[in-house]
């Protein structure tokens, strides 16, 4: 009873399909007060358009390459965020963007098509060169590891909107500051129970 | 601390959240065994020998109401559909005043160890209390299932674990404390995974803010990507059909109500209940920043359910974000937890004790018990592993159910003589029924009619209670004692 009953209820809900993003390449290269972001898309399923999203950042400013004047590619500039619409051609979208940002490094924007990816099917890599060691924040977005060459590279499950490699050159560092807030909590609830426990052995 | 990029690799979340999870589970160990040898008879593993304070107890019931459903699911629909969701904790803060004020006292009063005894005693019927049971066994495996998915969701994207292989270490782990120790360890226990939660979840949310750019920005980002985001993505009559299946469910939840039996006294209870209500604010207002902040960071996942542990895996420091993932399974064991005391103790008190063997011994009854946790925890699993669809809507799904076949029982029952044992079948089962019905016809016209089937539920379940009632032969004044005893309620 309880087999056929679960199974009824779950039959309620159903999953809505969505095209797929089956690989994204970006590139930076960051050059002094620079980041030149070089990024290549693939969605499958698409349909006959998809867009892609990236956050406009107050402190900084985005230079693109292209002037985005064919009629397949439209770059809307929104209060926060940059969307840029591609037409589809066939099934499936390929796409390369280049853009520069310069200003604020801390936070680089990534255009994120509105497809995701799939678990074991898609491939996201983020290579990012020419950033002194002395300029890497101690935590980051997307999980990066160092390769040999001094590059750092990234393959996340999913595209993020942006990358934090790079120290923020002002402000509170708030990740640091909640990673030692962790072990003060640890620490202070330890002892407070230990108190506790002190005070409700001397009433008994 | 962990070396961070700058020391030549990148921080590990995975070797941080086995050190942390490692403590984790050392202390739930203690506390299990610590309470094995505390456990000596039903009482004892059901309802914690009754010793349960207010402090611990509205950890337990935040605890036990802070599920995958609020993680993974809550998360995700936050991330999905913004900020309009949030207004749904109106309902479940609602519920719980309900409770608080017309259900909890008088539950605890009466002192019973489950919740169809109070259906059985209160209607003075042992066909009604089994019927209760069963129909709790049947709607809290479909409640089961949504807790287990969440567990395969985040073993897959923090592990690259398969899902079943997620869930039976979740399900081994959970029936091993559950079966040692009962409410007593799992009433500590939830305790310091409610601290864990509402710590996890209030230092990542700075994180996030920094990561987006502050909350002007990510609220510009917001609006441009979709503006139903930070306005109204639901429409008000989805939003009172979400409130009323939490709302109403909760007011008559068996798995949090199994909870109040475990407290001292109604004093403890309903003190209880509020300093829940404080923890979920606090919880709620922090899933709400999560879930939309993950969007800025993350904008297109596959599935909503992802939100929290990519956001967990990706964003946060590795000691933050193995905390919160250690959290997230917290609250998937607390609630898994208590939803097998419930029908653990519903198969072997309420229909094994009560209908099967009712010379059991104690000792066979929790022997009994224990055995029934272990193998209804194995049952969801399967369904878990179809994956129907997400958490949240597996979650609002089964409280639709609650809510249709037991507020009615519950709530009116406790505070109307008139209701007979007939009048309580016939709510329970039309109440079902009709949620059931109109989930596959009238539901899929609710955008022009906006009638939900937990609405329709509700409504035929306390029309059948009246008229039955009226119809039948009233309960005897000794089985209504207990719960009517001043003439104020007296009809």
């Amino acid at each position: 009873m309880t087999f056929l009953a679960g199974r009824v209820l779950l039959a309620l809900v159903a999953a809505v399909p969505q095209g797929t993003l089956q690989d994204a390449r970006i590139h930076i290269a960051i050059a002094g007060g620079t980041a030149r972001v070089v990024a290549r898309y693939r969605v499958t399923d698409a349909g006959d358009s998809i867009r892609l999203n990236a956050m406009r950042v107050a402190s900084q400013q985005t230079a693109f390459d292209r002037q985005f004047r064919d009629p397949w590619l439209r770059l809307d500039t929104l209060p926060g965020l940059f969307r840029l619409t591609a037409a589809g051609r066939g099934r499936a979208i390929a796409l390369e963007l280049r853009y520069t940002v310069s200003g604020d490094l801390s936070r680089i924007p990534l255009f994120v098509p509105e497809a995701p990816t799939t678990a074991g099917q898609s491939r996201v890599t983020i290579l990012v060169d020419g950033l002194a060691a002395e300029r890497v924040a101690r935590f980051v977005v997307p999980r990066f590891i160092r390769d040999p060459g001094g590059a750092w590279r990234a393959a996340p499950d999913h595209l993020p909107s942006l990358v934090a490699l790079v120290q923020p050159e002002s402000g509170v560092p708030v990740p640091e500051l909640a990673q030692w807030s962790v072990l003060l909590i640890a620490i202070g609830g330890t002892l407070a129970w230990m108190l506790a426990q002190l005070a409700a052995r001397r009433r008994t | 601390m962990d070396a961070g990029p700058a020391g030549g690799s990148a921080p590990n979340v995975t070797a941080t959240f086995f050190v942390v999870a490692g403590i984790y589970f050392a202390i739930i160990l203690g506390i299990s065994i610590w309470s094995y040898f505390r456990t000596a008879d039903e009482v004892d593993f059901i309802a914690a020998g009754r010793s349960i304070g207010p402090i611990v107890g509205g950890a337990v019931l935040a605890a036990t109401q802070i599920s995958a459903g609020t993680f993974v699911g809550t998360v995700g629909r936050h991330y999905l559909a913004g900020v309009s969701w949030w207004y749904v904790w109106f309902g479940v803060w609602a519920g719980w005043l309900v409770s608080a004020f017309w259900v909890a006292p008088k539950l605890r009063r009466f002192g019973a160890l489950t919740v169809p005894d109070y259906i059985a005693v209160r209607f003075g019927s042992k066909a009604a209390g089994a019927l209760a049971g069963a129909l709790i066994v049947i709607s809290y495996t479909v409640y089961l299932v949504a807790q287990f998915q969440a567990g395969g969701e985040i073993g897959l994207t923090v592990f690259g674990m398969r899902p079943l292989t997620a869930m039976l270490i979740l399900v081994a782990s959970t029936a091993v404390y559950t079966v040692l120790g009962g409410v007593r360890s799992s009433s500590y226990i939830e305790f310091i995974q409610t601290l864990i939660m509402v710590s996890a979840l209030v230092i990542a949310v700075p994180v996030l803010l920094h990561y987006a750019g502050g909350l002007a920005p990510a609220k510009h980002f917001l609006d441009s990507l979709d503006p139903r985001l930070t306005a109204t993505f639901y429409g008000w009559k989805e939003i009172v059909a979400f409130s009323v299946s939490f709302g109403f469910s909760i007011a008559a939840a068996p798995y949090e109500m199994t909870r109040y039996y475990s407290m001292r006294d109604e004093r403890t209870v309903r003190r209880a209940i509020y300093v829940a209500i404080g923890f979920q604010v606090v919880i709620g207002v922090s899933v709400l920043g999560i879930g939309m902040l993950t969007r800025v960071l993350f904008p297109t996942l596959s599935s909503q359910d992802l939100a929290s542990s990519v956001m967990a895996f990706e964003v946060l420091p590795p000691l933050v974000g193995a905390l919160l993932l250690v959290a997230m399974l917290s609250a998937i064991m607390s609630t898994v937890n208590s939803i097998l005391l419930v029908v653990g103790a519903g198969v072997a008190h309420d229909l094994y004790g009560k209908l099967l063997r009712p010379q059991a011994s104690q000792k066979h009854l929790v022997l009994v018990n224990r055995v029934s946790i272990f193998l209804l925890a194995l049952i969801p699993v399967y369904f878990a592993l179809q994956k129907y669809g997400d958490v949240q809507t597996i979650v609002v799904e089964q409280a639709k159910f609650i809510a249709s076949f037991f507020f009615v029982p519950v709530v009116i029952g406790l505070n109307w003589r008139r209701g007979t044992a007939a009048g309580a079948g016939a709510a329970m089962v039309g109440g079902f029924l009709a949620c059931l019905v109109w989930e596959f016809t009238g539901q899929r016209g609710f955008a022009s009619h906006g009638i939900d089937a937990v609405e329709v539920g509700i409504a035929v379940s306390l029309v059948l209670f009246v008229v039955v009632s009226r119809f039948t032969r009233p309960v005897p004044e000794q089985n209504l004692a207990v719960f009517f005893d001043s003439p104020s309620d007296r009809r």
